[in-house]
Parts: C-alpha cells; structure tokens; sequence
C-alpha cells in the first residue's frame, strides 16, 4: 500500500502574492514558530490545541513522499552545501544541509519536517543518570550541568523529570520497535559483534510504522517496506516525521504552515515580537516583518543559534550571551564501517550478505504486514535504517560518561552509484586484505569489485552485490565533552562551528577501536570516516548537534531556563514570549540518538506555558488527514537516459511522415515545404537584427529553389535512418552504463569525435620563501623547509588556478596532452602594505601524467609565464613513500615562483577540504560548440538553396557540429533536455574515475598489486637492436644438451667483449633503451666502436625451445666448464674468419655471469681473456640476509623437489585451494613473468600466477621500495633486492616482464652453499676453484653497487683482496669501484647508469679495446 | 657559555678505539698509544693555520668537545687519554682555544656518571656542587659556573692545556653575545646525539611501555635519568676489561664484515638449535635436527641479519628516518623544555641552532620542528671513525663554528661521498641567511681557501688512512670467521 499526500502549506512567496483563507500578514500572531521539526512540529501542535493562533514558518520545502530523492543526480539536486570560510556554495533549496568546518562539520535536514525527514528515527532515552551529571564550573569547581527543574528530586517511582513527556512522545511519535518477527541480516551481523564483544542487540523504538493504518494523530501511513532509505526521506510514507503527524495535525488545527520562509531574525521585547522573514535565498531585506506575542524558535541547533546571534549582533534583541554559541557537543557521533564482511567466515568463497545500502531507485520487494513475516532481506530492502543496538558499558556499574551505543545503518540508496568506487578506495588504500584467514575470497571479491569499476559496466547494481553488500553500516554514539562553539561570522552571515583539535582528542580513538572491533567479529575491514585520519586533520562529522542555546538555572552556565525561556542577560529574568525548543537547548551530549529528549524538552516547556498562560485546550480538536491510503507500487524514477528515447522516437516518426509524404508526389511535397518552412520561420524570428534579415532573405531563397523529391526528401530520409542506430542503441536493454558507450559508439560512427571539455577552479594556500643554497638535502625536503620559512617570515602565497581543456579524454588518456592553467596569485610579503597580484593566462596543466624517472609515480604539472617575465611552476607527486597519503600527495604543490630580478622563492600551497569541495562545484564537462545556431541554421539555408542538403547532412562534419551544438551543457540545461545533461554528467564520472585508477594503482595495496598494472600497460618491445646495428644470432647446442647463443652487434673492431646477465635475466637487458634518451650500455660500446657480443649462457631465459621451455636441471659447474669456453671460444674463432684480431676477448660479466666466468677462468676450463669486468658477484660472495635466510632454510631443495606429493595434498585440500598442492609438489622451473590480472574466474594455471603473487605480496624490499609490480615480486622472492627501484624508469620496471623470465630451480642448491660458504663450490660441495690464482693474473676491473643488499659490496672487495694477495706482483691490475646509491642490476640498466657508471666501464673497456 | 667572539666545535674522535682515525694500529692491529696519528697531524697542519687566522679577526675562540671524545667501550681507557692526549698536544690546544666546554657522549658518559658519584659523595666544591651534579646540568650558565671532568682536565694537562673544562650534559645552551636588530631572537644548543636514537632511550621505552603509556614531554633530567645507566653498561665501560681489538662486543662484531656477521649468526643459531632441541626434548633424528638448525639459522638470519644490514646501509644515507624523528622529538620535548625553564623569555619565534655528533656523517640542514616556528638550522659535526669495513659511506668530520651574534658555518674536514672517494674539506652552512651574507661563513671560507694546501694534503692523508682502516676491518672479520669456524660448504 502506498500513501497520497495533500499539501498542507504554501510557500512564503506564493502566500505574500496571494494569502491562503486565514491569513493576514499583517496582524499579530499569538505565536510564531520558527522552524518545524520536533520542536517546531510540537510547539505548533500544543498551541494550536489551546486555540492560539499559530503561524509556522519554515525554510525549507515541502516535499512529500514519492518526491525524495531516489538517484545520485536527484541527491546532489536535494544538497545544500555552506562551509566555513565560503560560505554557501550551492543555491537549492535542498532537503541535505551539509555544513562543512575545520573541525567538525554537520549535516542537517531542511524542509517541512526538518530533521525528522532524514535522521534514522531511533526514540531512545538517555542513561538517566546523566541529568544529575556535574561539570566543572568557570570557578573550578563542580556544578550541575542540567538545570535544577530537570534534576529532581524526582517524585517516587519516577527514573526521570521526564517521565511523561518522554511517555508522550513515544506515544504521539508511534515509537516502536521493529517487530521480532522481521529477520534482517544486517541485524544477525550486530548480534555478532555484540557476542563478540560480550554485549547483546537491543531493539529500540523507533519511529517507523509496520502496520498500514492512521497514527496517532490520525493520519494514514503505509507500512515500511524495508527499503532502508529512511535517511534520504521515506517515499512510502512508513515513517513518522513530523511531516506526518504533528504537523498536519496543527494544520487541521488553524495552524498556518509558510515554506521556503527563512527567518533572519528576532526583534523587540516581552510580549511584543517581530520577526523578519523572506524568500529562502533572499536578502533579508527583501523580506517582511511580521508580529507575534510568542515566538518559538525550533530552527535546529544551528538554525536557532544563528537566528539569536545574528539578532543580538544587529542589535534586535537583548539576551544573555555568554553562553550563547558556546556547549556545542556533536553527541559523540562516529561513523564507520565494516566492508567485505564474511561473518558466516565460510571458507569456501562464499559469504552472507549485510546488505546496509538503501534500495534508491530499485523497487523493494513489497511486503504485506504481518503475514509475510517472518521476513528475509533481499538486496533492496536492508530494513530500517538503524533497527537494533549495542550498549557499551552503558548503564549502572559503568560511569555514565563512558556510556557508549552502536547502531546499525543503511547509506541513503541515492548515493549507490557512488559507494561502491568510495569503498573500494578505501578498502584497498586503509582496508587490511590479509588480517583475516579468508584472504584469497576477500580479495577476489574486492578484484571483482575493482575491475567492474574499471570497466565501468554494471555498476549500478555493485552496490548491492559482493562485496559491498557485505559491509555493515555503524553509527556510534557516546560522550564528548561539549566544548565546541557556534560561532556567527557576519562576512558569510553564517553560523559555523569552532573546535579546535576535536577529532584528535577523546571520544574519536576509543570509539573507532570499539567499532574496529564490531568489525573484526564480522571478519570486516573496519574503514573509518576517511577524513577521521591524519592526513585531513581528524575531521570528524556529526548528524546529531546540540547546544549553542543551553539550558541553565542562570545565564552564568546558559541561554534559556529550564522551560526554554531565553534569559534577558538581567539576573535570572527570562524574555515573555521568546523560546528556544530544539536540540540548542540540550546542555551536553545525550550519548544516544537526540530526538525523544527535544521532543520531551518541547513538551514540558510548551505544557508549563500553557499551564502559566492558564489556555486551555479547545474541544473538538480534529486529527490530521493530510494523507490517505492508495492503491498500488510507488512511483519509481526512471534512467535517466531512456528519457532521450522518446524524444529520438518522436523526431525519427516525424521525419519519416514527410519523407513519405514528399514521395508521394509534389503536391504533397509542396505542403511538406510548407510546414518545413513555418517551422524554420519559428526558429529564425529567435533571432534579431541583421541575424535576421540574413537568415530571412535565405529562407527565402530556400523557399523558392527547395529541391523536395531529389534533395530534401532523401536528406530528410538519411536523417530518419541515423536516428534510427540512436534508438537502436537506446532501446537494448541494460542500465544506463551499457547504453552509454553503445551510444557513443554509434554517435561516433555517425558524427565523429565528440570529445567533451572539461574545466574546474582550484584555490591552493600557502607559503614561499627564498631557499637557501646547500640546505635541504641532507634530511629535509627543501619545499617543506621553505614554506616554513616562509610561514615564519609572513611570505604567503595564494594561487586561484582555472583548469580548462577542450578534451577531456585526451587530458586523462594521453600523457603528454596539456590543459590550459590561467589564474591569479597572490603574495604578500612583509612590510609591503598591498599583496602582489599576477594575473596569468596561457599556463599548461599536465594530469597525473607518469613520471618516466621513478617507477610508480604520477606528476601533475603546472606551468606559467607570469606578466613581466616571472614563471610560476608547482607540481603535486602522487606515489607511495614514507609519510605519504593520496590526499595531501594530491593536495600538495611544491611551488616555485620566479619574479624577474629576483631569486625563486620555493615552498609549498595546498589545498584545504573546504576548498576542495568548492573546487568539485566548480567542476564542469562540458562539450564545446564551435558553431553558433545562427551559422548552423545559415548553412542548412543556403545548402537547401543550392540543392546541397542531401550532401550536407551526409557531411559528419555538419552533423558534427549540430550533436556538438545539442550537447552544449548550457544548451543541454536550458532545453530541460533531462537526458542530455545526464550524458553529460556520466561523461564527467570518466574524469573522477580516472583519479580514483590512479590514486588506486598508488596506493591499492594489495589488490593494485594483483590488478598487475604493469601487464596492462601497452608495450613495445623493450629491446630493440641499438641504432645503427642488426643483431645477429648464434644459438647452439653444448655437447650435454643445453642450449646457449651469442648475439652479436658489430660497432666496430674494438673488442671483442662478450657480456653475460645473471640469472634468470636476458643478456639483451644491456640493450633495452628504457632509459631512452640515455643510450643502453650495448647502444654506447656500439656507438664507440666495440664488436659487442652478448653471451646467453644456459641459465639465462633466452634459451627456450620451441614449446617455449628452457634449459634446466644444471649446475654452476656446467656453466663454468661448458658454457663459457664455447663462448670466448666461437667468438675468437668467428673473428679469425672475419680477419679480425681473434687472440683474446673482454669480458664484462653480471651476477651469476660474472661468477661462472670467474670460476671458469679460475679453473683453467677457459683462457683468452685479456681484461675481465664483473659485476657484483664474484667467486668470494658474502649474501644479503634474505638471500642467507633462504639458504639456511633449504628452500631450493623444496622449490625444486616438493614437500611430498601427500602432504601437498592434504595442504593443498584443507586450504581448499588446489593450485596450492600443485605449487607444493616442486617444480624444475620457475617463472619470473607473470601477466594474470584477476579478470573473471582463473583457470588453473591463472590460479596458481595468482597464488605465487599473493604469497610473494609480502616479499622484503629494502625500506622504501615495496613497489605494486608482481613480476619485480617475483624477482625479489626468488633474487633478493636485484636493484634499487629508485635508479629504475618506470619502462624499465614494467619492462621486467621481457628481461627477465623462467629460471631453473636446481642450480639454487648450488648457490645456496656457495652463499653459505662464501666461496665458490662445485656442485658437490668441494673447494675446488681456488689453487691457481696465477690463471687470473689480468687485468680485472670489479664493480659494485654500495646498495647491493643481494650480495654486499664487500663480495667484490674480498675478491679483490684475494688476488692482490695470492699475486702481489700483479696488485694493480686488480682495480674495483664502487658507485654511490645504486644496486646490484641497476649498475647496468639503471636510469642514470650511462651517466654514473658507464663512463667508468667505457673507460677500463678502452684502456685495453685493441689487445 | 663565554662571552669569546668564536666557539669551534668538535667531537667524536673515539680515541682509543681501533677504527678511530686519532689511532695508530701496529701490524697486529692493536693501538699503539705512543704514536700520533697521520690524519693528527695532518689535521693539526690544516686546522691550526685556519683557527689562527680566524683568531686574528675573532679572538681566541672556545672550543666545545660535543662528546665520545674518548672511546671507553671500545678501547682501554689508558690507551684512550694517551692518544687523546697526543692529539691534544699536536693541535696545541692550550694556545689556540680559550675556554674548553666537554659535553659527554656515550662513549665517554661514563666519565659524567664519575664525576656525579664523586660530587655526592663531596668531592666536586664550588660551582659543582651536589645538587648541581644532578642527573643532568644547566645549559645556559657560563662555563665559571659549571663543574668539570677531571679525567679530561688530567688528559688535557698531559697535552699541555692547563684549563679545566667545563662540563655540560646532556645539551649546552648558547646566547648571542651581540644581536642584530629586528632580526629574530637566537640561541644555539649542542648535544652529543645519542639521544636522538631509540636504543639510547630504551629504558624510558621500556617504563613507558610498563606504564601504558609515555612521559610527555620528556626532559634532560629525566631521559638521563632512566637510561645512563644503560648507557654506561652498553657503551662506555666494556672498553675497560681490556680485550680490547681482538675481541669486541657481539653488535660490533656484527657490524666488522658482512662475512662475520653471518658467521656469528650461525653460532648463534647453533647455540639456538642446541638449547631448542635440549630445551623441548625433540626426538634423535637426523630429519629433526636438520630442520631444527634450518630453522634457527633462518630465524637468526632475519632477525640479526637483517638488523646488521639495515645498520650496514644506514650509513648510506645522512640521517635515518627514524632518526630524523628522533631529532624532531629531542627538540619538541627535552630541549624545549630546558629552554622554558632557563630562557623564559624564548618564544616559538626564535632561532634556534642545533648541533650535535655520534652519527659520524657531517651534515648541514634545516628542519621543521614542531613547536619552532622558523626550521631550525641543524649541524652535524660528523666523526673520526670508520664504522664498517665499507668505504662506500657518508661518513665524515666536521668542524662547527659560532661567532657572537651566533651565526654559524662548518668546515666539512673530510667525507665519504657514497662510493669509495673522499671529498676534500668544504665549506658549508645551515644558516638562516645567506652564505654571501653571513660574515661568518665568509671568515670561514677565507681562512679554509688560505690553507688550501693543507687541507689537500689531510684528504690524501684520511683517504689512505680509511683504507687501513677498511684493512683493519677485514684482519677482524677474518679472525671472527675463523673462530665461528665458518667452513666451506657447511651450513
């Protein structure tokens, strides 16, 4: 059953132009109420019962159920936002009053019914102990925080001075609790939480009705539907605002109810009252004055607190004010939640819903009381919003002040669009993956979750699916200490609130844990208000504010007596007729959910006034019927583009009428003309001046030479086909995010390009000073000590900064697109009386482009000329480092401001919360139309004049620039084109999708690890042959089977030097132009000449067969005795037969390469070798203590062999994870690569990608480099710290993929003891590598990276040692050097490599180049 | 402290100890306190021209000893004033400096902790009196005011410096004598540093952790307090048992080579396997003794090897992060509160210069510190160590100086570069303003480039010397190899 609503008020302006039957502005009302939620509703309702003549005025709308916002675009349509330092920045009249402050901000409701219409409607009483609650006076010393009335003594049996009031308003409010027989999982999983926690769940009355029927005043209500959209207003008319029962019962009353009135103040004196309203966004001025012997002010905490303020600072009344703004208490309120819960903790990848999101624009499923119950929730219909409760040591044995509740909750469903991105975000960058032991389900789950986000399909639906409806909504509640302040600014003529450091002090930590621990016993990510959080200053928010008007036994501790008279700042003397009845008056935190107690406050004081009037009520009071039942579902929105169809229909119906018509001859065709010619008439009298004589003298020409059979109908015909792929691509079903890009995709193919622009404003604050040369560098950032020297020495500067791009798709997809940056800066320096200001236009704007010098980071760039020669550059990093969060990465710039004649100044300006929700206003996609109407509809004339219509609609370009003109956001606004604008909006969702991608592959964690962004980069081959060069191959086969090759690049006939990699990486990785335009270490002895050969050997991945397997099962031995003679022996024999110099060859050989050759050398198995370079590993290893821990544990033994085919199994089966026993049976060969992002179900070779990724999450890196790279994972599991990620571009790191690749697991054995024994063993275990030194007496030139953590720098330097001792002859010949700040690979790949160390290895190569 | 024009300021010379470049090693590579090193006297070449010079324009300065001057945990005591001694002698203190200030380090905390036990007991008179040998001293009274060090006094008298030095700890506290107008109010304040680093507050961790949660803020007299003791224990007394060279401590011995380290780890991780496998009364068998030593050696391996090379690469870089909090809560709460106290008229605004040592990597910056309004200018005057067997290091020495009105500069004597080369000595500064403006600096760099030669010839002197000293470190590690019995092929 559904309820149809009368209206039961008029707004101001219509009752200024016509006044409702009753009402006389002009005379004096017994009482006007300002403000209509519980106070409010309650004030007007007990006068109007004594007959008094009551005026109520509210400042909000009446919006009826069925009209609450249902949709993200209706919700934003239904917000107010006001923050403290702007003041309003939105002008609707919206039902969500968002306040935003430094502090603490606030939500409230705003509309006929007030805060009724969007809190969570729980009728709770506070512990009773509070009213006898003390405080520390001014004094010091201990007073009552409650006024004497309210303190008692209380009359026998009584818990309260309360008692019956509180009884009354649950009675008149229909409090209930929500009926056993109703089963809501979200309900289960509190209950949970509760057992956990050692506690039980309460159901407490709430106002919501389960019963179709009349309430207590009479008015029908239909029952809930469980819809859980309690909190963006009931469409069903289950729940009992104020809309619904006081206040339409005053109405029936002789109350008078005027909307959209905003009171600005309050004037006069006892009994005499004025009270200045207007139009709601009007200047008070404009407003009327209007007189009353009472008046109530209920306007909400804020609300009646800024009415009073404003007052007495315009001087309108006399009050008490010290107290005045001051008791505010946000009542404890936290916010939380428990994502991805799986409180049914099922182990196999399955978890019960919670389902805490309301149904916004699906239908619930209906329920018929009682007999559908017992009921289970669907997706659609969590229940009411807060249904149950936790009491946390609540109640006797626990002081009162620790009292704490949780509560369930439900996020209002307009907002369902939009939670599913926020959650993920949260949950990848806060949320903890791996603190449950269901890691594999919750991640797949959120990877899900990700890639539907990426793709943009589907999303409606995600709020309602895995995982997000398994998060628990929690609204927590419990004591804060009350000392924020209201404050009135006359600049913005705004309230705000003022609490310094609140967030970070109590309650917010404890709180957090508590409801931290809810979560836990659900097995949920508990996600914290994302702004509670160091990065935004412990920003907390509140829906429940109260005080600012206290009540007191005198105005030394408030604003109003215990009956809410407001004090007149003389004695304990109180106004006659001026009253505060709202939350303002309560004087500390209720520790639960306010209404019951305001509306119990509301009660006695208005029972007390009537009493001291001596009124009376009247009889034949009448109940409220401003609603009645109605038969059928609610009304339900529809998406909003489906609303382009019919207007599509319409259009393609009457074109091909006239293309019918114009066939059927030419009279017909005449009469089509005819009708063309009026329409296009219409369109050209739009116009004025000389548009439109121009445009009648070629509708005229148009007229006379129109070809209708050979040119017009065709063209009309071509139209009516093109429209008919647009409602083709509307008329597929799916919600509106398929449609979209089926829509593009055919507007595309039609028009062309339709790219929409996008342009916003951004203001940064901060300060510059002048850097001193040298400091900075050692231990501090130079733009944080420069803006701190510029704080100290008042150096401020503030930049406005205006975005625009005429492509938005290109500004996200392509890095090197620019926007255009114009703005203002603004600095003042000390003792200049006025501000420097620079206007600046023509500036660039880069987007999160990446920065190619570091791997995983994201610049965004600013650049200007400043008038006079000055420049201004600032730049935002968004990457993980120590201390770094996403929000002040992206709110950050490091500033440097270039005036001419003087030294930079550096610094840096941020961007504060409030400015950014100014900045997201400011927002706009918009599409560009260059064509103006007039020339459109010029060139249509003219075509059609010359018979040339045909040809001109053919023309994409045409069309083009009409569709540009249709989009046009101004013209889609004005035309009320309903389905445009929402094209346009979901166009602007691309933008805010792209910042969340970044900021997700930032910082995701875990999950942007698994996403394997590097994979999805577009990829050219990393190793091209160097310029100049063609690779030519050697491949062979050795005399036991394994494969090896040699690559050549012939630069000249320097050399020739053989270079080798390491393990497990290609030789070519010395050729990869990553680093471009630096030149590759191959590139350079290329380019100076050398005959350059690059040595395969069996253990690198170059050598894969033809099934794509490489060699395996081989020792460090082999290398040495096989590999490596055939090497220097085919490359001296290939450059006899070239008539090259052949006697002896360089070599420069890396990591495994460099101990192999040392060891075949040192074993006489090779010679020829004039001059050797090795890399970092030598024959004399000392192991960083990853790479020892992994020896002395064995692990190679069971990579290679396996634990057991059995136990594998039996791990592998009660893990419940397959690939695990797979993984746990050994493996000859293990993969560095690795491609698998998690997209839809794996297969079992996926799964087992994705089981190596997830065990290698946690892999140690140095401190500082983790990186979000699964195959440098892979590479650091297997390796150790293979290079310092802060030498490598981030195409090298990406480009891991190529380098590097399978590698066998046997020879690990090997290493394993040579790492123990720190020096090279055979296979067996034999020292047998060391008794000749006198084969290495050459020259040897050892490097090292004094940051390799894989093998220490000191490996080289034994080496080194060893042979100057063994051939103290030959000392010098034995050279070593080691660079600064790098690693181990990156000595040789490294993005500075050609710079720092190349030179260096040029050098000695040179020294020797020609024998 | 004094009212002279200039204060230089040293520290960390760790004589006595085998890596300290004031100590000469003999073939077998002990001390051998007899002889005065090459980089003394190559120093004394450079460094008396350049402070003469600078005395010409400022008087005869101040000299501030900022701790570990000598090394008592890793070299004997004796051994220690000897070289001390010689060094003092070689630079010849006595005519170059006037007052000599001595703020104890770790090394030599033991020597304040005497110093206290014997003004309780009476010994110290006059301005030391016992309840000014408290746990900690004032910053801000002049030297004449404070007590002194008598085993420094006698150290110094054997180098021919008849003065007495005066004693600070844990921070001495500087005002300017002379101030520019308009210009903000500054103060300097010199610490050792070991405060800054966690392990030399451990036991305030610890009490914090017994008692739920920590004392904020921290102060001189209690930080001092609760962890001298440690201190002493841990690093400024083992030096005294004599086996000194051959034979240091376990975190020493860890820190000689990469080698050594992993050959302690698996006598440890022996000891480990042998007290589990007693300890939990595991079966005879070859499997689970083989998986008992894997899995102690693994354990060993990632807990002290990867602390010994966390600490091996820590020297890689100026200033760990941690330590950099450290510094920022030193300030915020022990210095802040001693400026309270003795510089009530100190506000957030003032300058503040801060210097202090036992990093052995010489640096200048600035750093925001909460509670200051304007960075506060920070030195570090480096040390004369080398601390592993790498070269490839930021170590190095640095001289502070200040003048009156407190402007400050530093002689960056000597530095390791990263790689393995050593930088020559530069001129560098934290000063608020700018270097052209800072007639300190200036007077620095003049003298520096004057000496110029002597500067070179103490590169090429500290250069050879730190590859002995990397020789040193190689003999040491070898021998610990040697005696963990580190065979090949035997894990």
């Amino acid at each position: 059953m559904a309820v149809r609503m009368t209206r039961i008020s008029v707004s101001l302006a219509e009752a200024r132009k016509a006044p409702p039957p009753g009402l006389d502005l002009g005379t004096t009302f017994d009482a006007i109420v300002v403000g209509s939620g519980y106070g409010g509703a309650i004030a007007a309702a007990k006068l109007a019962e004594t007959g008094r003549k009551v005026l109520l005025l509210e400042r909000g709308r009446e919006i009826l159920p069925g009209d609450y916002p249902r949709s993200l675009a209706q919700a934003a349509a239904e917000t107010q936002i006001t923050t403290a330092e702007a003041g309003r920045l939105t002008t609707a009249n919206g039902m969500l009053d968002l306040r935003i402050h430094k502090d603490m901000s606030v939500v409230l409701g705003c509309g006929l019914g007030g805060t009724s219409l969007i809190n969570a409607n729980v009728a709770l009483e506070p512990d009773t102990r509070l009213f006898e609650e003390m405080e520390e006076g001014p004094d010091g010393k201990p007073r009552p925080v409650w006024p004497a009335a309210l303190r008692g003594p209380l009359p026998p049996g009584a818990a309260t001075m309360l008692d019956a009031e509180y009884a009354e308003a649950i009675r008149t409010l229909d409090s209930v609790p929500m009926p056993e027989a109703i089963v809501l999982p979200k309900l289960e999983s509190l209950e949970v939480s509760a057992k956990a926690m050692g506690h039980k769940v309460h159901r407490m009355p709430i106002n919501v009705r389960f019963e179709d029927g009349p309430n207590h005043f009479g008015n029908y209500q239909a029952a809930c539907t469980l819809c859980g959209d309690c909190c963006s207003g009931c469409n069903y008319g289950a729940k009992n605002t104020t809309l619904m029962n006081y206040l339409p019962y005053a109405k029936a009353n002789g109350a008078i109810l005027l909307t959209e009135a905003q009171v600005h103040w309050v004037a006069g004196s006892d009994g005499n009252w004025s009270v200045r309203v207007a139009s709601f966004g009007q200047a008070a001025d404009e407003g009327i004055d209007l007189s009353a012997t009472l008046v109530v002010l209920a306007a909400g905490t804020l609300g009646s607190t800024e009415i009073l303020s404003r007052s007495v600072h315009l001087g309108k009344v006399q009050v008490a004010t010290g107290w005045l703004g001051k008791g505010f208490s946000g009542n404890g309120d936290v916010l939380g939640f428990g994502f991805n819960a799986n409180w049914t903790q099922a182990g196999d990848g399955t978890a019960a819903p919670i389902f805490s999101i309301g149904a916004g624009t699906n239908t619930p499923e209906p329920v018929t009381p009682p007999s559908a119950y017992p009921y289970m929730a669907g997706p659609y219909s969590p229940g009411p919003c807060i249904a149950g409760m936790i009491k946390v040591t609540w109640g006797e044995g626990h002081p009162v002040r620790k009292g704490v509740v949780i509560e369930d909750g439900v996020g209002p469903g307009p907002l369902s669009m939009a939670y599913p991105a926020i959650f993920f975000g949260d949950d990848a960058v806060n949320g903890s993956q791996l603190r449950f032991p269901d890691a594999a389900r919750r991640l797949q789950a959120l990877a899900g979750l990700g890639n539907t986000l990426l793709s943009g399909v589907g999303v409606e639906s995600l709020a309602y699916t895995t995982p997000m409806a398994q998060m628990q909504s929690y609204l927590l509640m419990s004591h804060d200490d009350a000392a924020g302040q209201i404050v009135y600014d006359a600049a913005t003529d705004a309230v705000k609130v003022e609490w310094p450091g609140v967030g970070a002090g109590a309650p917010f930590a404890r709180d957090n844990a508590l409801l931290q621990a809810a979560s836990d016993a659900i097995w949920a990510d508990y996600l914290a208000n994302p702004m509670w959080s160091e990065a935004f200053g412990w920003k907390v928010i509140t829906t429940h504010p109260i005080g600012g008007c206290r009540m007191a036994d005198d105005p030394a501790s408030g604003v109003v007596n215990s009956d809410c008279q407001v004090f007149t700042g003389s004695g304990t003397a109180v106004h006659d007729g001026l009253m505060v009845c709202d939350g303002a008056v309560i004087p500390g935190s209720l520790g639960v959910n306010p209404l019951l107690t305001i509306s119990a406050v509301t009660i006695r004081a208005m029972d007390r006034l009537i009493a001291r009037k001596g009124w009376r009520k009247v009889t034949g009071l009448k109940p409220a019927a401003s609603s009645t039942a109605m038969q059928g579902p609610p009304m339900q929105a529809a998406d909003p583009l489906t609303a382009i169809l019919p207007m599509a229909k319409a259009g393609q119906a009457w074109l091909m009428d006239r293309v019918e018509r114009i066939a059927l001859g030419p009279a017909q065709a005449e009469a089509v003309k005819e009708e063309i010619v009026a329409l296009l008439q219409g369109y050209v009298d739009t116009f004025k001046g000389r548009d439109w004589l121009a445009l009648e003298a070629a509708l005229d020409a148009a007229e006379l030479t129109a070809r209708m059979q050979t040119d017009i109908g065709p063209a009309l015909g071509e139209l009516a086909a093109d429209i008919a792929q647009v409602i083709a691509a509307l008329e597929t079903g799916g919600p509106d995010s398929e449609k979209l890009p089926r829509l593009e995709k055919v507007l595309t193919g039609i028009v062309g390009d339709l790219s929409s622009g996008l342009s916003f404003t951004e203001t940064m604050k901060g300060f510059v000073s002048t850097p001193l040369p040298g400091r900075g560098a050692a231990i501090s950032d130079p733009y944080v000590v420069a803006e701190a020297r510029g704080r100290a020495e008042g150096r401020a500067l503030d930049g406005v900064f205006m975005v625009t791009t005429a492509d938005m798709n290109r500004l996200v997809k392509d890095p090197d697109h620019k926007a255009q940056l114009s703005g203002v800066l603004t600095l003042s320096l000390p003792g200049q009386a006025q501000p420097e200001i620079l206007h600046f236009a023509g500036g660039t704007f880069q987007l999160l482009r990446e920065d190619g010098a570091a791997v995983d980071r994201f610049l965004m760039v600013y650049d200007a000329d400043l008038p006079g020669g000055g420049k201004f550059h600032g730049y935002k990093t968004l990457e993980r480092r120590e201390g770094s969060n996403w929000w002040t990465d992206l709110t950050v710039l490091a500033t440097t401001l270039t005036l001419p004649g003087q030294a930079p100044m550096k610094g840096q300006i941020r961007l504060g919360v409030e400015d950014f929700v100014q900045q997201v206003l400011t927002v706009k996609g918009e599409v560009t139309a260059d064509r103006t109407l007039f020339s459109l509809v010029m060139l249509v004339l003219r075509k059609v004049a010359l018979g040339e219509f045909k040809a001109l609609v053919a023309d994409p370009d045409f069309l083009n620039a009409v569709v540009r003109r249709l989009l046009n956001s101004s013209y889609a606004a004005t035309s009320g084109a309903e389905g445009l604008a929402a094209l346009l909006g979901l166009r602007e969702m691309e933008g805010a999708q792209f910042f969340a991608n970044q900021v997700f592959r930032t910082y995701g964690g875990i999950a942007a690890y698994l996403n394997n962004f590097p994979a999805l980069n577009p990829t050219k081959d990393p190793m091209p042959d160097p310029p100049g060069t063609v690779a030519k191959t050697y491949p062979a086969v050795m005399t036991d089977g394994a494969r090896v090759q040699l690559t050549r690049f012939f630069g000249g006939t320097k050399g020739p030097v053989i270079l080798a990699n390491g393990f497990g990486f290609r030789g070519m990785a010395f050729a990869a132009d990553t680093n471009a335009p630096d030149p590759s270490l191959v590139a350079l002895l290329v380019g100076k000449g050398f005959d350059v050969w690059i040595f395969d050997h069996r253990a690198s991945p170059a050598n894969m067969d033809a099934l794509g397997q490489v060699n395996i099962d081989y020792t460090m031995d082999d290398i040495a005795a096989v590999d490596w003679p055939w090497a220097i022996d085919f490359v001296r024999k290939q450059r006899s037969s070239d008539g090259l110099a052949a006697e002896n060859v360089q070599l420069l050989a890396h990591c495994l390469g460099g101990l192999t050759a040392m060891m075949a050398l040192q074993a006489g198995h090779a010679s020829g070798v004039r001059q050797m370079i090795v890399s970092q590993f030598t024959t004399q290893p000392v192991a960083g203590w990853f790479n020892q821990m992994k020896a002395d544990l064995g692990l190679s033994h069971y990579i290679h062999d396996g634990i057991g085919k059995t136990l594998a199994g039996v791990i592998g089966n009660e893990m419940g994870n397959p690939a695990l026993t797979k993984l746990l049976e050994g493996t000859p060969v293990f993969d560095l690569r690795t491609t698998v992002p998690p997209q839809g179900k794996p297969t079992d070779a996926e799964a087992l990608d994705l089981l190596i990724n997830t065990a290698l999450w946690s892999v140690p890196f140095p401190p500082g480099e983790s990186c979000y790279n699964p195959t440098c994972h892979r590479v650091f599991g297997v390796f150790g710290p293979v290079y310092a990620h802060a030498q490598l571009t981030e195409a090298t790191h990406d480009a891991l993929n190529d380098i590097a690749g399978p590698v066998a697991t046997l020879p690990f054995d090997q290493l394993a003891r040579i790492m123990q024994a720190g020096r090279a063993l055979d296979a067996a275990g034999r020292d047998v590598y060391f008794g000749v030194p006198q084969r290495m007496d050459f020259p040897i030139h050892f490097i090292s990276g004094a940051l390799n953590q894989l093998v220490l720098p000191e490996t080289t330097l034994r080496s080194q040692r060893w042979l100057q001792e063994a051939l103290p002859k030959s000392a010098a010949k034995f050279t070593r050097e080691v660079f600064a700040g790098y690693g181990h690979l990156d000595c040789l790949i490294g993005r500075n490599a050609a710079r720092d160390v190349f030179p260096s290895i040029l050098a000695q190569l040179e020294r020797l180049a020609d024998g | 402290m004094g009212t002279v024009g200039l204060t230089v300021v040293l520290s960390d010379f760790h004589a006595g100890a085998a890596e300290s470049l004031l100590t000469v090693l003999d073939a077998s590579y002990r001390p051998d306190p007899a002889q005065v090193s090459p980089t003394t006297q190559a120093f004394a070449a450079a460094f008396v021209p350049t402070i003469k010079a600078l005395a010409s324009r400022y008087g005869k300065p101040d000299l501030v000893l900022l701790g570990d001057v000598l090394d008592l945990s890793l070299g004997r005591p004796e051994d220690a004033a000897r070289i001390f001694a010689g060094f003092v002698k070689a630079i010849g203190v006595g005519g170059l400096f006037g007052t000599i200030a001595f703020v104890p380090g770790n090394h030599d905390h033991a020597l304040w902790t005497a110093e206290r036990y014997g003004a309780t007991a009476g010994a110290a008179k006059g301005p030391g009196d016992a309840a000014f040998w408290a746990h900690s001293s004032p910053a801000f009274k002049p030297p004449t005011a404070m007590g002194t060090t008598t085993l420094l006094n006698a150290i110094l008298a054997a180098g021919g410096v008849s003065a007495k030095v005066a004693t600070y700890y844990p921070n001495m506290g500087l005002l300017p004598q002379t101030a520019e107008a308009g210009a903000a109010r500054r103060l300097a304040v010199l610490h050792h540093g070991h405060f800054i680093e966690s392990a030399y507050s451990a036991m305030s961790s610890l009490l914090a952790a017994m008692r739920d949660k920590a004392v904020v803020p921290m102060t001189a007299e209690r930080i001092e307090k609760e962890n001298g003791s440690w201190i002493d224990f841990v690093w400024s007394t083992l030096g005294d048992d004599g086996r000194v060279g051959a034979e240091v401590t376990l975190a020493e011995e860890l820190m000689v080579t990469g080698g050594a380290s992993y050959a302690l780890q698996g006598q440890v991780a022996g000891m480990l396997a042998r007290q589990v496998q007693a300890g939990l009364g595991l079966p005879v068998s070859g499997l689970v003794e083989t998986w008992t030593n894997r899995v102690c050696r693994g354990v060993v391996d990632a807990v002290l090897g990867s602390y010994a090379d966390l600490e091996r690469f820590d020297y890689e870089s100026y200033l760990s992060s941690a330590s950099v909090d450290g510094l920022q809560s030193y300030l915020t709460q022990v210095v802040a509160a001693q400026l309270a106290e003795e510089v009530p008229d100190h506000g957030p605004g003032d300058h503040l210069t801060f210097i202090f040592g036992h990093t052995h990597k010489a640096f200048a910056d600035a750093l925001v510190v909460e509670g200051f309004t304007a960075p506060v200018s920070v030195y570090n005057s480096g040390g004369w160590v080398l601390d592993t067997a790498d070269l490839s290091t930021v170590e190095g020495a640095g001289v502070v100086f200040l003048d009156d009105a407190l402007n400050s500069a530093m002689v960056q004597v000597y530095g390791l570069t990263g790689g393995e080369a050593v930088h020559p000595a530069q001129v560098i500064s934290a000063d608020p303003q700018p270097d052209e403006r800072n007639p300190l600096f200036q007077a620095v760099q003049k003298a520096v480039t004057a000496n110029a030669a002597a500067w070179g010839t103490f590169s090429t002197t500290v250069a050879a010397e730190l590859r002995k000293k990397q020789d040193f470190y190689m003999a040491l590690g070898d021998r610990v190899e040697a005696r963990a019995a580190r065979k090949p092929g035997v894990a």
